[in-house]
């Protein structure tokens, strides 16, 4: 009985690409992101410079950074480096964030959500309480609190960003899982014999597989953005690693003298943001030509 | 309604235990925090008993949530004065620019939104959309500094930052207002779109009602719950941290005090704050719940 299931994804899935390839929005946005992916795996060899050294021509007599010109392309910082390579290289730790913690997410999200779905009783009423519960907190607040006793660095950065971030997916998994087991083909499973384990891998994970693509491709722009605050605040990743947010954190000492070292940063952000989110949405409608509205992604 | 009242409360215990345990997961002892670096031992020894820290963990629990109850959250490390005290004195400028904040979103987000929906398929609707995506991609704060850049500091209209009149408020609302307009635009077109494709609209249209009177009297009205939602909710969130542009435009509300706390090592008026934008949020959503029923009769009709 696991064929109809996989048949039937399978083509649900040549429907979505043939959706998807013929959305204009959507394959600019798929552009945007490759090009992002590849600029982040090729920085040794793309950016121009070491982004962590600082030029002694990087900077002018008196000590200002260098403004957009032949020699660095996107001007110097404050400290007489390239700016272009911290870019090159800040797209590294921005895309590394925002991606590993929405898998971490996304990982516990469906854990939970299955878990809650499935297994009717206590372990769904108190896993529906917690789930509840963290998507009332105050989430900055308790991001800003957790990174308060914590060393800083990467990994607590995507620790924060991921530990509450998993509330709002495990709750549309969980009502999407209880929705699927409620098919016949589920029914169908059990009646020959299969165990839990078996028709949770093999029947009900496939078709939540849209579910979380779809999700995931939301999830790594609002965690980029996310970032970029906890950054930008001087609570994400130290110096001297270059995020796009620790950029426009050390530019905006000087937003008057030297604007283009923050401004620089923040068109590259809203130009991955909005890649990704073109991608996530038609995906999205590619999935399900129902479904329009764009749902609010975390903030 | 007494469940609600209960859920806020569980929630606060929550949240006060997991501040309890994040405090007690500092690396760094309270005790030697206050006491300074050049204490003797015996000083911060003593500071260590003053604040109970010798007790055992059950101890301090109960005490911390004794305290709790009669709205002591304890002293802030860096000041010395009761964190209540630092938090309400900073609640009042964090209202005032959450406020602005929720106008400013709204006057800029729902006129173009309605115009979108009324005009759908045009050029605005199109350009409308894309601007949405592009705002939506921005960080807020970014968009504080570049406002900070052009209107501040260029064009020098309005003062680059710090707590004042209205003429402070206009950037911090304003940047906000840019930056989350998108939703509001979006929601209230996609709303409106689905209704007037309603009976109701097509009744109003065919009994000759003007499309003005349609869309204000019948759609709109019924456009804007959804988006009364959205308000109150953003309300309760940049009442109780709108850290980064506070901490932007220098405007002293609870959200730039929790990130000089976090900067600081300040744990009890970090935690201090969560606990206050966490009774914050369930206030305002209970509320929201209140005046739910007398804005849509759909809801007071189920009781």
């Amino acid at each position: 009985m696991g064929q109809p299931t996989r048949q039937s994804f399978l083509s649900a899935s040549a429907r979505a690409w043939r959706t998807l390839s013929r959305d204009r929005f959507a394959l600019a946005g798929g552009l945007g992101v490759l090009f992002f992916v590849i600029l982040a795996l090729l920085a040794p060899v793309v950016a121009p410079y070491n982004p962590n050294f600082q030029h002694a021509q990087g900077l002018s007599p008196v000590g200002a950074p260098r403004g957009p010109g032949e020699e660095f392309i996107a001007g110097t910082d404050l400290l007489g480096r390239d700016l272009l390579s911290r870019l090159i290289f800040g797209t590294r730790v921005s895309l590394a964030v925002g991606v590993i913690s929405s898998v971490i997410a996304l990982g516990v999200a469906l854990l939970i959500g299955l878990t809650a779905g499935y297994f009717p009783g206590t372990a769904r009423t108190v896993l529906l309480w917690v789930i509840n519960a963290v998507l009332s907190f105050p989430s900055l607040l308790l991001m800003l609190a957790l990174v308060s006793v914590l060393p800083r660095g990467l990994w607590v950065v995507v620790f924060v960003l991921s530990v509450f971030a998993w509330a709002y997916p495990a709750r549309i998994i969980y009502s999407e899982v209880l929705s699927v087991t409620k098919r016949e083909f589920v029914d169908a499973a059990r009646a020959i014999g299969a165990g839990s384990g078996r028709i949770l891998v093999q029947h009900v994970l496939p078709q939540l597989v849209p579910l979380i693509v779809v999700y995931f491709t939301l999830r790594v722009p609002a965690t980029i953005l996310q970032e970029a605050s906890l950054s930008f605040l001087g609570l994400g990743v130290q110096p001297p690693t270059a995020s796009w947010g620790s950029i426009i954190y050390e530019g905006a000492r000087a937003y008057r003298s030297a604007p283009w070292i923050f401004l620089i940063p923040g068109v590259v952000i809203a130009c991955a943001v909005v890649s990704f989110n073109l991608l996530g949405d038609g995906l999205r409608d590619a999935f399900d030509p129902t479904s329009s509205v764009r749902r609010r992604g975390g903030s | 309604m007494i469940a609600r009242l209960v859920g806020i409360l569980l929630l606060l215990w929550v949240v006060s235990t997991v501040t309890f345990v994040l405090m007690f997961a500092v690396p760094q002892d309270p005790g030697a925090a206050i006491a300074g670096p050049q204490a003797t031992p015996q000083v911060t020894e003593n500071i260590r008993k003053l604040l109970g820290l010798d007790q055992p963990l059950y101890v301090q629990y109960g005490r911390y949530l004794w305290r709790l109850l009669h709205g002591d959250l304890g002293r802030s490390y860096v000041f010395g004065r009761p964190v209540i005290e630092l938090i309400v004195s900073h609640l009042g400028p964090s209202f005032q620019l959450a406020l602005a904040c929720i106008i400013a979103e709204a006057a800029i987000g729902l006129p173009v939104g309605i115009f979108s929906a009324v005009r759908q398929g045009t050029r605005f609707d199109r350009v409308a959309m894309v601007g949405t995506l592009v705002t939506l991609g921005l960080p807020h704060f970014w968009i504080g500094l570049f406002l900070l850049y052009v209107v501040g500091a260029q064009l020098g209209w309005l003062p680059i930052g710090g707590y004042g009149g209205a003429r402070h408020l206009i950037l911090p609302a304003l940047a906000v207002g840019i930056a989350y307009a998108g939703w509001y635009a979006r929601v209230i077109r996609s709303t409106l779109l689905d209704i007037l494709a309603r009976d109701y609209v097509r009744t109003a249209r065919s009994k000759g009602l003007r499309e003005r009177a349609v869309i204000i009297r019948h759609a709109l009205r019924n456009a804007l719950i959804p988006v009364v939602t959205m308000w109150g909710l953003d309300f309760a969130n940049f009442a109780s941290g709108l850290v980064v542009i506070e901490a932007v435009f220098g405007w002293p509300g609870i959200g730039a005090q929790m990130v000089e706390a976090v900067l600081r090592f300040d744990v009890p008026l970090a935690m201090g704050t969560v606990l206050v934008g966490a009774l914050i949020v369930g206030v305002v959503n209970l509320v929201l719940d209140l005046i739910y029923p007398l804005l849509d009769p759909r809801i007071r009709a189920q009781g």
